[in-house]
């Protein structure tokens, strides 16, 4: 009887901490970068590239990077990137061309800090 | 713009996922404009107010092609400033309900506005004079309701600033619906939702004391408006000295509009009449002026008729001189329709026509007609002389009409004048002075008066030669005889000469002998041929007659010092005289 008991708590256990594991701020932001890697149609890959991305640069959320054409600007620097998917990535972002910043902003760098 | 970027703020505006704002958020300071802007749209797009009012307290920092974008969805912001706006009325309702059942009981005199309105916080009256300047920076019309709530209780300073911010919105309203017949549904729906506010509003002045909120009532209200009506038909109401006062005083088209359509109700209100007879604004006067052209509109007769008097209509009035023509020439057709002292018009008149403007001049000197007596004879006998043909025209018109002496002899003067307007007049003056009547007459009028009445048609008459033309050609010889010596009579032949040759080929001799005499006024080398070959006529006295008139012909040309080329007759087209007959 009391392995059931126990592995019924465990089960409801498990199911709160997985109701409140979603409803967390990290979760969130991983989920909105899943869900946007799905929309671009990223490999595992490119998927795992931009994970590293957002590791070494400190982005602010793991989604930044699929909104602020610096990332991937920065991302050149860096060693053990390979300059041809990065390109590809960025084709696929944002397009050919490398965005210019506006003048009329000053803005922060989130995408270095 | 990437397709890329385009797909990620496309996802994120539809994600339920919260921290898609988060991102859209931080996205706003992103330095690149086009990401900027797609996060701007994309929180917009959302329903959520509390996006909205974060949006709303990071506006200034907004560069113009955000703003751009946000005065795309200002359905956005009217909820943020609506809810800032109502909090500032509750705030204050809250006090001032407070305030009046512990501190003023029954006591506290009505005429006065209370002193012991509630102070909102001092994040919330910054929020409210924010919202103010985003209110009147993107019109939004929407908030005016709330606007006028949040006025109604506010502490001055709060009051001030938002009843400006309302009457701006309230003129920038009427100018988008008086732009054109086109405004749309919407627009008109608003007008009347923010009427009916402000109706409540202007009915509870003795409340907020705001002439502003007064004044936006009027830009908006119209002349059927109830509550307009009985404060202006009840003199002991609170606002009905202020309205009156804006009536008065207050340039707005708006106002203007309102008043003006008073006139086309016979039951305008007095306090509103009393207006149109103090109001001596250029501005005013104008506008007024020209709506009413001359002669003003039927619809306003009964209105203008109740007007007794007019503070403009005085002679030597400085308003005169801000006039244009037609303003003037509006302003003499009020003066006619108004109920003022006919002598007193004719004063104004006489001014008008010796300083105005040429239209104010010709229109009072049209008006004239309209006015008895021995000084509007004498004024009309005087504009006979006029500079100005117009107004010579009236006068000539009037003349007769008024039974002034020598009125014939005084218009006779006139027929040498070469206005088309004058000769007009002089026809309509007068009309025994036509050819028909010259030439049924033509007979009776003895041998002395035949030339000056015949010249008296010929400048009268425009018709003359069409209709001696058609005379020449009618199949009684005795109207053919008499339309060739009329036009002798008139001094019409050199006109009429190739009319009157043909006539040399007329059956009837006396037409014939008519026509001969006649062409001794001709000064064409045809017509001289055509006399040349009456010379051959079987008639005597057709011979005779054209061969006297070949002589006086040749007389005239030779007693010229210096002859016309064409005239001088050369060896085949000069007129022989013959001496015998051939």
């Amino acid at each position: 009887m009391l392995p059931i008991i126990l592995a019924g708590a465990l089960m409801v256990g498990l199911i709160v901490g997985l109701v409140l594991l979603q409803q967390s701020r990290w979760y969130q932001h991983r989920q909105l970068f899943s869900q946007l890697c799905r929309v671009h149609r990223l490999d595992r890959r490119s998927r795992r590239l931009l994970r590293q991305l957002e590791s070494q640069l400190r982005l602010p959320f793991p989604a930044w990077v699929f909104v602020d054409p610096r990332c991937l600007a920065a991302a050149r620097k860096l060693a053990d990137i390979p300059p041809g998917q990065l390109l590809l990535l960025q084709t696929k972002l944002f397009g050919s061309q490398p965005a210019q910043p506006s003048p009329a902003h000053s803005p922060e760098t989130p995408a270095v800090q | 713009m990437s397709g890329g970027l385009e797909a990620t703020f496309q996802y994120l505006t539809r994600a339920d996922n919260p921290a898609a704002v988060e991102l859209l958020e931080a996205a706003l300071d992103c330095p690149y404009g086009p990401v900027r802007e797609l996060a701007l749209s994309a929180l917009l797009a959302k329903p959520n107010r509390a996006i909205h009012r974060r949006l709303f307290d990071r506006l200034e920092q907004l560069d113009s092609a955000g703003k751009a974008i946000l005065a795309k969805r200002p359905d956005r912001l009217v909820g943020v400033v609506t809810e800032i706006f109502l909090q500032v009325h509750r705030q204050t309702a809250h006090a001032d309900g407070n305030a009046s059942s512990k501190k003023q009981p029954s006591g506290y005199p009505p005429g006065k506005p209370s002193d012991a309105k509630g102070t909102p916080d001092k994040k919330l009256q910054q929020d409210f004079h924010r919202a103010c300047e985003v209110v009147r920076e993107f019109t939004l019309y929407e908030a005016a309701p709330s606007l006028i709530q949040a006025v109604e209780g506010a502490p001055e300073g709060l009051a001030e600033v938002g009843a400006s911010t309302l009457l701006e919105l309230t003129k920038a309203l009427y100018t988008e619906l008086a732009a054109g017949p086109h405004a749309t549904k919407d627009l008109k729906t608003l007008r009347s939702r923010l009427t009916e506010t402000l109706q409540a509003a202007a009915g509870a002045y003795v409340r907020h004391q705001r002439r502003e909120i007064l004044e936006a009532f009027l830009i908006l209200a119209k002349p059927q408006d109830v509550v307009l009506r009985r404060i202006l038909h009840d003199r002991r109401d609170s606002a009905h000295e202020p309205i009156v006062r804006l009536l008065s005083e207050s340039t707005e088209g708006g106002v203007i509009r309102l008043l003006l359509s008073f006139l086309e109700d016979p039951q305008a209100p007095q306090a509103a009449l009393e207006v149109f007879a103090r109001r001596c604004d250029a501005r005013f006067v104008q506008i007024w002026a020209h709506q009413a052209g001359y002669p003003p509109p039927d619809a306003w007769k009964e209105a203008l008729g109740r007007l007794r008097r007019i503070a403009w209509a005085q002679p030597g009035h400085p308003l005169w001189g801000e006039l244009d023509g037609p303003a003037q020439a509006g302003c003499v057709g009020i003066l006619l329709a108004s109920k003022m002292d006919r002598c007193r018009v004719l004063e104004v008149l006489e001014f008008v026509l010796e300083h105005g403007q040429p239209e104010g001049r010709r229109t009072a000197a049209a008006a004239l007609a309209q006015l008895a007596g021995p000084k509007a004879d004498m004024l009309v006998v005087r504009l006979l002389q006029d500079k100005d043909p117009y107004v010579q025209a009236e006068a000539i018109r009037q003349v007769r009409r008024r039974n002034i002496p020598d009125a014939l002899s005084l218009l006779v003067q006139l027929a040498d004048s070469s206005e088309p307007i004058v000769r007009q007049a002089l026809q309509e003056a007068l009309p025994e002075f036509t050819c028909k009547n010259f030439l049924r007459t033509f007979d009776q009028l003895p041998e002395e008066l035949l030339q000056t009445a015949g010249y008296l048609v010929r400048k009268i008459d425009f018709d003359a030669p069409a209709t001696l033309t058609a005379e020449m050609q009618s199949l009684s010889p005795l109207r053919r005889r008499r339309a060739v010596e009329a036009a002798s009579a008139m001094g019409a032949v050199p006109e009429l000469e190739a009319q009157i040759a043909l006539l040399l080929q007329d059956e009837d001799h006396r037409v014939r002998i008519a026509a001969a005499r006649a062409l001794a006024d001709s000064r064409s080398q045809p017509t001289w041929q055509a006399l040349r070959d009456a010379l051959f006529d079987r008639s005597l006295v057709v011979r005779d007659e054209a061969e006297k008139s070949l002589r006086k012909i040749t007389a005239s040309l030779s007693g010229q010092t210096e002859p016309a080329p064409s005239a001088v007759p050369s060896d085949d087209a000069a007129p022989p005289v013959y001496s015998q007959e051939p």
